[in-house]
Parts: C-alpha cells; sequence; structure tokens
C-alpha cells in the first residue's frame, strides 16, 4: 500500500488541476465486478476550498521532465517528489472505492522520460484496474500531449473521460511558457478522438469514451483577453464536441519569474469566464453576442445582465407568452425558473405574486418582463444598473453625485436620468 | 381551525382525505402527534379505515395525475413535521382537479410545496449516495453509519446494492436506528428499535481512515479558501459520520 507522505504528494502536485466531475456515463457493474458509473455524477466531500471531491486525483509522479513556468512540477521548481506504482494506485482506488470515498479515478502524470513512456504506464494502470480488479467505476484519464496516437486510442476503449489541457488560450504564450509542449501535439489527439467517438457513435457504440472529452486552460498567467478566451472556447465545442472546458485562474507556484504575474489572479475573472461557459452551453448565447467592443467581461455584472442592459430593444418580456429560449435570457430567470414559467403558465395567467412564489429573483427581473401586459420595473436606466450591481454586501449603492463621481454617473445625470 | 390527528400511516392518512370529504370538514394541519389545543380549535381523532382508504386510492388511480400514489409514499419518508399537512393538501388538488395533470402547475401553493418536500428527499438521497462512508468489519462485511433528516435508507439500498453487488453491507441510520442490510444477494430492512447495534472494526481500518484523511487535506488549495461554500455543499450536520471532518471536531 501506497505511503502517507507519497499519498500527499502525489495528490498536492494534481490538485491543480481542475476537473473532478464523475458525470457523463452509465457504465453498468459486471457480473463479479465492483462498481458502476452514474449519469449525474456524484460528490462525496467537499475540501476546504469548496470544490468537490468525487475522484481520487493523483498523480502516477511528478517527476518531470518539461519546464512548463507556470506549473508547480516544472523541472526546475524545487519540489519533493515521488511515484507511484501502477497496482500502488490501484490498490488505493479499489480501497477507498469499497469504503465509498470516490467515485472513480482521476490520474494524471507528469512527462517522466518521454510521452510514450509516460502514456504507457497511465495505459497499464487502468487496463489492470478494469481486467484484474474488475473495477467499473469512472475513470477520468489525462492524456499526455504527443503522445502515440495507438496508446491514446486504446486508453480511449477502457476510460469515460479523457481530456488533454490546452494549458494556455494561445499558441504564442505556450512556447512562451511551455516550449516543450506544441499546439499539435495538444490538439491533434483531441480530433481524432473527437472523430473516433463521433463514428462510434453513428454506430450506436458507446464503450469509446462514454463521458467525452474536456480540457482545461490557465487563465491570467499570459496576456489574452476574455474575448479570445471564450471565442476559443467556443471553437472547442464546435469543433471536438467537448463536455467542459474548464479555466483555472492562476495561482504562482514558488519562485519568483519574471514570465509571470507574482499575485494570483483573483477568482472573479474566472467566475465570470464559467458564467459565459454556462450562457454558451445552456442558454442559446453566442460568443459574438456575448463580447462587445471591449473584448473583456465587465467585472461588474455577470454576463448575461450585461448583454440585457446593451439590449433594451429585446425587453421587456411577456412571461406568458415568450418561448422558453427567450425567458432565458432575462436576468434573474434561470433554468428551474424557466421550467417552472413554462409549466405553470399551462393553468392559467402568471401575474408577479405567481412568480415570487415561484421563487423568480424579481429583484433582478422586474425590469425586464411584463406580466399581462403589465410593468412594474424602471425606465431608468442607472437605476436598472444599480440592481444588477455586484456589491459585496448586496445592497444597492446610490451616491450621491461628487466631483468623483464616475463617468457612468455623471453622464446619467447630464441626460437627467436622477 | 382543524386539526385531525391520525396513527401516521399512508392508510390513515387516505381515511383523513376520505373524512374530510365525506363530513365537508378541511383540515388546517394534519398530525399524528398530540398535539397542543387552542380555545377555537376543533381537533378531531382519525381512526384508521381500510375501506375508506380503499376508495380514496382507486380515486387517485383515475385522477389525471399520475404517479400521486408513488409520490406519496416516497413523501411520508420526510423528516419534516408538517408533511400529512403538505402531502394532504396535494392529494386534495388531484382530486379538485380529477380532469387536469396538476403535479406541474407550480403557482398552486400546494402543488409548489408538495414538489419541494420531494424534492428535499430526492436530493438528500443524492446526497447521501456521496457522503456514506463505509468501514470494514472484522466478519468482512462493510458497515456504514449517518444521521439524515428524512427517512431515506431503503431508498438507498438498490443504489448500493448494484455499485457493491458482491459486496454484502450494513446502512445503519443512527437516529432512527433503521438498518439496510444486503448480503451479497437480497436487501432488507430492519428496524432495531432500542437495541444497541455493536460492530467490530478490523485492524486495517484506521490506516485506510488517515489515508483519507491524508488525502482530504492534501487536495485543497489553501490559496482558494471558500468556507463557506464547503459548508453550503457539506452541512456542517452531516460531519458527524464522516471521518475526514473528524480531526476538524477533535480540534473545536
Amino acid at each position: 500500500m501506497i505511503d502517507f507522505e507519497r499519498l500527499r504528494i502525489l495528490t498536492e502536485s494534481a490538485k491543480y488541476d481542475v476537473s473532478c466531475s464523475s458525470s457523463g456515463s452509465s457504465r453498468r457493474n459486471t457480473k463479479r465486478g465492483l462498481g458502476n458509473a452514474e449519469m449525474g455524477g456524484i460528490c462525496h466531500s467537499f475540501t476546504e476550498d469548496g470544490r468537490c471531491i468525487s475522484l481520487l486525483k493523483i498523480l502516477l509522479t511528478n517527476k518531470c521532465s518539461y519546464d512548463c513556468q507556470y506549473c508547480v512540477n516544472r523541472r526546475s521548481n524545487d519540489v519533493e517528489r515521488a511515484e507511484a506504482t501502477p497496482e500502488e494506485i490501484c490498490e488505493l482506488v479499489m480501497s477507498f472505492y469499497r469504503r465509498n470515498m470516490i467515485e472513480g479515478l482521476f490520474l494524471s502524470s507528469a512527462v517522466d522520460q518521454s510521452p510514450d513512456a509516460t502514456m504507457e504506464k497511465l495505459l497499464d494502470t487502468v487496463i489492470r484496474l478494469r481486467k484484474l480488479h474488475r473495477f467499473n467505476g469512472y475513470i477520468h484519464l489525462k492524456g499526455i500531449p504527443s503522445a502515440d496516437k495507438k496508446l491514446i486510442m486504446r486508453a480511449g476503449e477502457f476510460v469515460d473521460r479523457m481530456s488533454f489541457n490546452i494549458e494556455l488560450p494561445s499558441e504564442r504564450s505556450l512556447k512562451l511558457l511551455a516550449p516543450q509542449k506544441s499546439k499539435v501535439g495538444i490538439l491533434s489527439p483531441m480530433g481524432y478522438m473527437a472523430t473516433e467517438k463521433k463514428q462510434a457513435l453513428s454506430l450506436k457504440y458507446n464503450k469509446f469514451l462514454p463521458a467525452g472529452q474536456t480540457t482545461q486552460m490557465i487563465v491570467g498567467a499570459s496576456p489574452e483577453s476574455d474575448g479570445q478566451i471564450i471565442r476559443l472556447t467556443q471553437g472547442l465545442y464546435k469543433k471536438f464536441a467537448l463536455k467542459r472546458v474548464y479555466f483555472s485562474s492562476y495561482v504562482p507556484t514558488n519562485e519568483k519569474n519574471a514570465l509571470l504575474p507574482t499575485s494570483p489572479v483573483g477568482i472573479l475573472r474566472e467566475h465570470r469566464l464559467y458564467q459565459v461557459d454556462w450562457l454558451l452551453r445552456f442558454y442559446g448565447f453566442k460568443a459574438e453576442e456575448i463580447l462587445d467592443e471591449n473584448e473583456n467581461l465587465p467585472e461588474g455584472y455577470d454576463p448575461k445582465c450585461h448583454w440585457a442592459l446593451k439590449h433594451p430593444e429585446f425587453f421587456p418580456v411577456e412571461i406568458n407568452t415568450a418561448p422558453a429560449e427567450v425567458l432565458l435570457r432575462v436576468p434573474g430567470i434561470g433554468f428551474k425558473g424557466a421550467y417552472k414559467i413554462v409549466n405553470a403558465r399551462r393553468y392559467g395567467k402568471l401575474d408577479f405574486l405567481d412568480l415570487a412564489k415561484m421563487r423568480i429573483v424579481l429583484k433582478r427581473a422586474i425590469n425586464f418582463i411584463t406580466c399581462n401586459g403589465k410593468f412594474f420595473g424602471t425606465e431608468n436606466q442607472l437605476a436598472v444598473k444599480n440592481t444588477l450591481l455586484l456589491t459585496s454586501t448586496d445592497s444597492v449603492i446610490l451616491s450621491q453625485l461628487s466631483m468623483f463621481s464616475n463617468d457612468e454617473i455623471r453622464q446619467s445625470v447630464l441626460q437627467g436620468e436622477i | 381551525m382543524i386539526t385531525f390527528i391520525f396513527d401516521g400511516t399512508k392508510i390513515g392518512l387516505f381515511t383523513c382525505v376520505f373524512d374530510a370529504y365525506y363530513e365537508r370538514r378541511i383540515p388546517k394541519t394534519i398530525t399524528d402527534k398530540q398535539v397542543q389545543v387552542g380555545f377555537y380549535d376543533n381537533v378531531y381523532q382519525i381512526e384508521t379505515d381500510t375501506q375508506k382508504a380503499k376508495r380514496v386510492s382507486d380515486c387517485l388511480k383515475n385522477c389525471k395525475t399520475i404517479g400521486v400514489l408513488k409520490d406519496v409514499s416516497l413523501a411520508l419518508k420526510s423528516g419534516r413535521d408538517d408533511k400529512f399537512t403538505v402531502i394532504f393538501n396535494y392529494v386534495k388538488t388531484v382530486i379538485d382537479n380529477k380532469n387536469l395533470d396538476v403535479s406541474k402547475n407550480f403557482a398552486n401553493e400546494s402543488v409548489l410545496a408538495f414538489s419541494d418536500l420531494i424534492k428535499q428527499i430526492t436530493y438528500e438521497v443524492h446526497r447521501f449516495k456521496g457522503f456514506i462512508r463505509f468501514e470494514e468489519s472484522v466478519d468482512g462485511y462493510y458497515y456504514a453509519h449517518f444521521s439524515p433528516d428524512n427517512d431515506i435508507t431503503w431508498l438507498l439500498m438498490p443504489h448500493f446494492a448494484s455499485r457493491f453487488s458482491n459486496q454484502a453491507f450494513i446502512i445503519h441510520d443512527v437516529k432512527r436506528n433503521v438498518l439496510g442490510m444486503y448480503d451479497g444477494y437480497n436487501s432488507a430492512q430492519v428496524n432495531a428499535e432500542d437495541r444497541q447495534v455493536t460492530v467490530y472494526l478490523s485492524d486495517d481500518e484506521i490506516n485506510f481512515k488517515k489515508l483519507w484523511q491524508t488525502y482530504y487535506k492534501s487536495v485543497n488549495i489553501k490559496e482558494r479558501k471558500n468556507h463557506r461554500l464547503m459548508k453550503n455543499f457539506l452541512p456542517v450536520r452531516y460531519w458527524e459520520h464522516l471521518p475526514e471532518k473528524q480531526v476538524e471536531i477533535a480540534s473545536f
């Protein structure tokens, strides 16, 4: 069995990988096997940072021959090194799984020696788990860029999900910060796996990567704008049919580096990008709609509110007749809200009281909707903005005009809105 | 204000529904406990009657809203005190709108309240699919203790039985002293009532517990601490039964 010390080192090296979801696969248990996967995924615990623990997230080794500037495990970084054998990982997975501590394994590795040697070891671990230990739980495998195509494709037959990390939002930054990695090395396996998956699905064969592919990129380590990141994300969803794109805001890892920012990038930017990600995947938005001439997302509003404020011609929306995809564009109405509204209005006309009962956030929605033609919001743009603004105490701050008021407020005073 | 008191069973509850319609007496609250009575309150003791209950369940089968009987059985697992009232109001809404599927009329208060009640139960079931922790006993079976808000032991059994199909296990609801057992082939639920349940754990268990605690601590990113979010997802009332949280409880 693996000892505490190595478990600690290998986990601490793996923790910066964001993805921990165990959803998307409904792998069944076999006759004398252990485990299954649940379509919706299951969280088994939550760490102090509020992230869920669903999979045992671990590296085979953190001895790396690469020197990616943003990474804790880079060759030039002075950290403790350790490695585990495939069998040790298997044992750990089995005993954690039997105790219902995890939903499966998230396995990754530093590139020790060559990409092929590393990928071979990862594949070995996965096959052991499936064949020798008859493990049918969830496995998410990190692909090693530039590894042999045959190894990668074979892994796809055994695991539920695979992911190659894009790492940085542009080729230029990748060259600068991760000189040993290449765009081709990362994107080409994503490409041929997507093609294979598409073919498999058309043949109704669902054993090749049942939970598809994901990827991850670091935000804030390089100078790309939100616009670039969002367009890239949309492109990735379209081209590779990815299940998720993860963003991780950059956290400085040891030593100062002239190429990288010295302080952690706030989580707010990452949060806003995830909001956009949701808009792209579930709310029917396109990247071009969300972005304006100003390339970066506003920090004060969430992107959906930002869009709503920019498109007064779209509102107000009539609750009793608007189609679901229109309701989804109203600030304060989310997926559950739209579902409730669409169902409830079949029985009769809804009014504001009904919406309040259904727990629609009227504070946000009121300026964008009508119920039976009635409008109770305000046309005053500044007041609308203020109700949507992110404030630390969640209360609306209406300030008196002073010499130091910002442009927005000054403008609105000139136009007689206050 | 009218209050019905009954025995807390499904049949009893349907008898309440029958009596309410038959006597044209609509209760404000329904309970299975003795309640303090106010001056203007009318309290009725409802005698459970299988015949009356059958007429109600037959009626529900003929209503346009489907799955009511199943939903009511599920809702009765709730640990909330007002569950009988919520279920009664929903059943009444269903019968009053016989020719309409009311299950998704979320603008109706009783439908919304009932759907919330069901959601609380199914959400807790989903949570405990993750939060149950097994320990190996000296006899080789796996034992887990937990104390859920709702009576969900039986609802969890199919999930674990298919997942650990050849692993004998026991799930023990400490609050209600109810055990769900699986021997590798069949599941059964046992009510231990006031008997003490003792389990002898295997010697290796402490080692696995420590490994898990090590993992839990290491996978956390200190720079991103967000205690409130963690507590939202993992409420403090569940901590008692989670090995990874034992260290913290000890240090309080």
